[in-house]
């Protein structure tokens, strides 16, 4: 498993050729009334596109609701997009059936954010975990799944022992390991973290995040980590995407994004992660007005003009669209 | 599972349902060697003989042992009700399994079936299909299980619909596993609760409708002896011979009343919102 040699974290030269791509993703949810009739549709995700290179993390971040969970879904064909494209190595897989994915299913995975309803609570850990292996048949007997999966399991700071044990046998923490183990029991490239940490507490998100950078770089993975924590986000990934209401505000390198935030929602955002030292908070910027609003009657324009401190006119009647300015995308008319 | 006991273990009612149904269940294994007479035996000299020491129950209108005939129709009667509930459960699960997995028209057709099959007068469907095919033992068992099964199909149907939005059905899917895998593996294993629970309770309305066909003279078909079919005999004779309705009538009583119990132990058991304490 140690056997590649260290590819150094960041922008390396395997940064051009990406291993997945989306363009203009869409998704959005039917509302019907009791009686069936239709009352409209959420956009959940709309018009979003990323890639991720190989060995990079992408950072996807937002408030709840504003469609990061479906980006997951959809990166992982779990639901198919209504709209747009994903591309594994060039391939176009948005339409394939399913037994033309398998590939795919192998080398793309999820760790979910609910470490107590993502594993099966009537399942042994091993039977859990060396399941997809023989499923794929890429282990020739049960015994060779079986040390497989051990020796997977210590890697993720678990026991041999643990493979007789159930899931609520286990702390968070754990079970988020074991969340981990499973999904990379398959030897995935393309890892997608939807709030892998945010139902633990801090000192168990420490050793997990820590665990799955030292995974990354054991096992050339690439990361999509999907979070609403921007100064985590910023910590780990190389590239950060914002998203509101299902539409991109702002992608670009996470140190340009985090030291010069050009969309007012990430500034608003960046002004939202607490102060260690309180005398260095930013006091100066307005905090955002009121709630997200509705996805099912999104504002006019701008979906963030109704919250935005810096709103004009323009904003109010036209949806800015994502221009490029060098390495850094951002939708606003003010930029 | 040690709270599952651990509830099921302190509420009375089901504990003494249980206690009930474990003592009717030996008694059935046990007949041939604990029953005193041989319940087919006719003795034209002990015609109706009231309850004594020698005939403990009484004897009935052929003068047959009444206790060994008890004895025997507890076989009849869990038998019946089991093995007639454990059909409805085999086609309640799959269908209300693939119904709720796959969805759209699949969803569509199958509960429309189920539907079409509760509008039925159940009990009217099993007399007319017993009215046209033999009326024995496996009849009763077979048309009483595919009577009975859409409550069933109901229940797995709705649990299997949030279990398919779960986060582990999500990552099977995405681990590429097959449908069929999934469905077999990791849903239906966690959506038998309701099913046990709709079992255990289904075991006592089976008794009841199999002693309500013995009763009308369509369900097991003499010499052999079942709780209703006694409970027939016992109309004719109630005025002069009391013993040959009261024992049988407070058998199914019994039977029914251990099987709701223990199975309304079963549902707060494993309801987690009565649960106190892990």
């Amino acid at each position: 498993m140690a056997q590649e040699a260290r590819v150094p974290c960041g922008v390396g030269e395997g940064m051009s050729t990406p291993i997945l791509e989306g363009k203009g993703l869409k998704k959005g949810y039917p509302i019907k009334t009791p009686m069936g009739r239709l009352k409209g549709i959420v956009k959940a995700v709309d018009g979003v596109s990323f890639s991720l290179s190989e060995s990079e993390i992408l950072g996807v971040v937002g408030e709840s609701g504003c469609g990061k969970s479906t980006l997951a879904r959809l990166i992982l064909r779990l639901e198919r997009p209504d709209g747009g494209c994903i591309l594994f190595k060039g391939r176009d897989i948005t339409m394939c059936k399913e037994r033309e994915m398998r590939e795919f299913r192998r080398r793309v995975q999820i760790v979910f954010q609910d470490p107590f309803s993502s594993l099966n609570p009537r399942m042994k850990v091993g039977t859990m975990l060396m399941e997809p292996l023989l499923v794929h048949r890429l282990v020739p007997s049960k015994r060779v799944a079986r040390d497989r999966v051990a020796s997977l399991l210590e890697r993720v700071g678990l026991s041999t022992q643990d493979m007789e044990r159930y899931p609520h046998q286990f702390s968070g923490g754990e079970r988020q390991r074991i969340g981990i183990a499973r999904a990379l029991v398959l030897d995935p490239q393309v890892v997608v973290a939807d709030e892998p940490t945010s139902s633990l507490d801090v000192f168990v998100q420490a050793q997990v995040v820590n665990l799955m950078l030292g995974l990354m770089e054991e096992r050339r993975l690439s990361y999509v980590f999907i979070s609403h924590n921007l100064s985590l986000v910023g910590q780990i990934a190389h590239r950060i995407m914002v998203l509101y209401l299902g539409r991109v505000m702002e992608a670009g390198p996470a140190h340009q994004l985090m030291e010069e935030p050009l969309h007012p929602y990430t500034q608003v955002l960046l002004d939202s992660i607490p102060a260690p030292d309180p005398k260095e908070a930013h006091l100066h910027r307005l905090p955002p007005l009121g709630d997200v609003p509705s996805p099912i009657n999104p504002p006019p324009g701008c979906p963030f003009h109704p919250r935005c401190p810096q709103a004009q006119e323009v904003c109010r009647r036209e949806a800015p669209s994502l221009c490029s300015l060098g390495d850094r995308e951002v939708a606003c008319h003010l930029v | 599972m040690r709270w599952f006991w651990k509830g099921l273990l302190e509420n009375r009612l089901a504990l003494a349902g249980a206690v009930v149904l474990v003592f009717l269940c030996i008694v059935a294994i046990l007949a041939p060697w604990i029953s005193p007479y041989d319940p087919a035996r006719i003795n034209p000299h002990a015609v109706l003989l009231p309850p004594s020491w020698s005939h403990p129950l009484g004897t009935d209108n052929l003068g047959r042992d009444l206790l060994s005939r008890m004895i025997w129709g507890t076989r009849i009667s869990l038998e019946v009700g089991v093995i007639s509930v454990g059909i409805a459960c085999v086609v309640g699960t799959l269908v209300g399994g693939v119904a709720g997995f796959y969805g759209g028209w699949v969803d569509s057709m199958l509960m429309r079936l189920v539907d079409v099959m509760l509008c039925f007068p159940t009990f009217f469907l099993i007399l007319a299909v017993i009215a046209v095919l033999e009326p024995s033992i496996w009849n009763i068992m077979v048309v009483i299980g595919i009577t009975s099964w859409m409550g069933i199909a109901r229940l797995v149907r709705a649990e299997v619909l949030t279990l398919r939005e779960r986060e582990f059905v999500l990552a099977a899917r995405a681990l590429g596993l097959s449908k069929g895998r999934i469905l077999l593996r990791h849903i239906l294993p966690n959506a038998l609760a309701p099913v046990l629970v709709a079992a255990t309770l289904g075991v006592g309305a089976a008794i009841l409708t199999e002693s309500a066909l013995s009763f009308l003279g369509i369900g097991v078909q003499p010499p052999t002896p079942s709780w209703g079919s006694i409970l027939a005999v016992g109309k004719d004779y109630i005025e002069v011979a009391w013993w040959l309705s009261l024992f049988p009538g407070l058998a199914i009583l019994v039977a029914v009343l251990g099987y709701n119990l223990l199975g309304e132990g079963i549902r707060d058991a494993v309801d987690p919102r009565l649960r106190r304490s892990r």
